[in-house]
């Protein structure tokens, strides 16, 4: 089975199209200790015999990484702040599938 | 992936109406271009798909990697939503990265450099067009640009897929008219011997049916004849970078009446006027412009009996004359090849 190690509404939908059963997990990931937020998340929802999928999409702004709005407030000056500016999307996307039954 | 994204001069009150409107919010939803969210965004480069969350075809040749999916396109990459989200798919497919194997995982982790700074080898560019004047001249626009790589022209259709098969293209720029060929059955064929090329139709001018039968082919899109020079080049850059030229509501409108003609030519087949033999073999003689005399002595049955066998043709075939039965026997596929 495959693991979709994200509960993004948005990740479960497009995946859904690729016509692959899978199930959505949320593994407990602090995404701001690691380098690779992506791969910490597949590798925390990895399981002997699975495969887990994980991405991560990152905003950078002006070299400077832009993080998840912390509420409705934040968000508006996030996008009032990239209103007519150009920036950076970057998704790293890893796949991991662990051996062993 | 990266992509750069640039967004519209957003007023206060644009930005408040867009957040009110859209919960949760994370980083890629922010902004996401779907639906309401194209509305905010001016531009973007490389992967639509990337800014919405989760570039699928590069998810869709991991998993292929490992086993998930089978090797074999998917169905859904028909939908005109997948296309959408996936416009990157050739290049995907073009850089298939290697899984790196050990320890007590394979893992795949896709940090490719965007397509807009990739230093990438020049595109190699297949030019058809069967007015050799033109296609030449296009050779020497296109020679021009240092990261194209414009080869030898094909003036038909065969040329061009021993072209196609021999140097493998990145896009080929194909003319809708071929002298009696048409560009879309070559684009098709090329396209079904060679996946990983994008096909740009160049035309003066394409009915429906036609852009139905060439997005049904999976061309990347279309370009009029009198477009400028500089909109040609930038044209087959895009498609190179596996990008889908048309606009996204027009490609699903396209394909959404591709599935309607399908539906419809199923329907009619499943109808198809039952002839019986007799019948069928005095169609072919009717076809062959021969009179009731003839096909009478033909079938060696009498005038009258070869009468009643027209008779009841053109009533099953709802027609009104003989030529008018072999008209709709020969649409509706009754009169083979």
């Amino acid at each position: 089975m495959l693991r979709l190690a994200s509960s993004s509404p948005r990740r479960v939908d497009l995946l859904e199209l690729l016509q692959v059963p899978f199930e959505s997990i949320a593994p407990n990931v602090d995404e701001a200790r690691f380098a690779s937020p992506a791969r910490a998340k597949a590798d925390a929802g990895a399981r002997p015999g699975d495969v887990t999928l994980a991405a991560d999409t990152e905003i950078r702004f002006d070299g400077e990484h832009i993080g998840k709005p912390a509420d409705e407030s934040h968000a508006i000056a996030m996008l009032a702040t990239l209103s007519g500016q150009e920036h950076e999307v970057r998704t790293d996307v890893v796949v991991v599938a662990a051996s062993g039954a | 992936m990266r992509s750069r994204v640039t967004l519209r001069d957003l007023s206060l009150r644009q930005i408040e109406r867009y957040v009110g409107t859209h919960e949760p919010l994370d980083k890629a939803g922010a902004y996401a271009i779907q639906g309401e969210g194209r509305r905010i965004v001016e531009s973007y480069d490389g992967c639509l798909a990337n800014i919405t969350g989760l570039p699928l075809c590069h998810v869709y040749f991991a998993l292929r990697r490992v086993g998930v999916v089978p090797r074999e396109r998917p169905e859904v990459v028909c939908q005109a939503h997948f296309a959408f989200v996936c416009p990157v798919w050739r290049t995907a497919q073009r850089q298939g990265r290697a899984l790196r194997d050990g320890g007590e995982y394979r893992s795949w982790s896709d940090d490719a450099p965007a397509y807009s700074d990739r230093v990438a080898d020049p595109i190699s560019v297949l030019i058809v067009d069967d007015h050799l004047a033109v296609a030449e001249s296009l050779q020497a626009l296109l020679s021009r640009q240092t990261d194209l790589d414009v080869g030898e022209v094909a003036t038909n259709g065969a040329a061009a897929l021993r072209i196609a098969a021999e140097r493998k293209p990145h896009v080929v720029l194909m003319d809708q008219n071929l002298s009696g060929e048409s560009g879309v059955e070559v684009a098709s064929k090329i396209l079904a011997a060679h996946p990983g090329t994008a096909v740009v139709m160049l035309s003066g001018g394409m009915s429906q049916d036609e852009l139905v039968a060439a997005v049904e082919a999976g061309v990347s899109g279309y370009l009029m004849k009198a477009t400028p020079a500089a909109e040609i080049v930038k044209a087959i850059r895009r498609a190179a970078a596996g990008e889908i030229l048309l606009p996204p509501d027009e490609l699903a409108s396209l394909l959404r009446l591709g599935r309607e003609r399908t539906r419809q030519r199923d329907e009619r087949q499943r109808n198809l006027p039952q002839l019986t033999r007799r019948e069928s073999e005095v169609l072919v003689l009717m076809s062959s412009a021969a009179d009731v005399e003839r096909i009478a002595g033909e079938l060696k049955i009498s005038v009258n009996t070869a009468r009643g066998y027209i008779q009841n043709i053109l009533e099953k075939l709802g027609a009104h004359s003989r030529l008018e039965a072999v008209v709709r026997a020969t649409e509706l596929g009754l009169l083979g090849a």
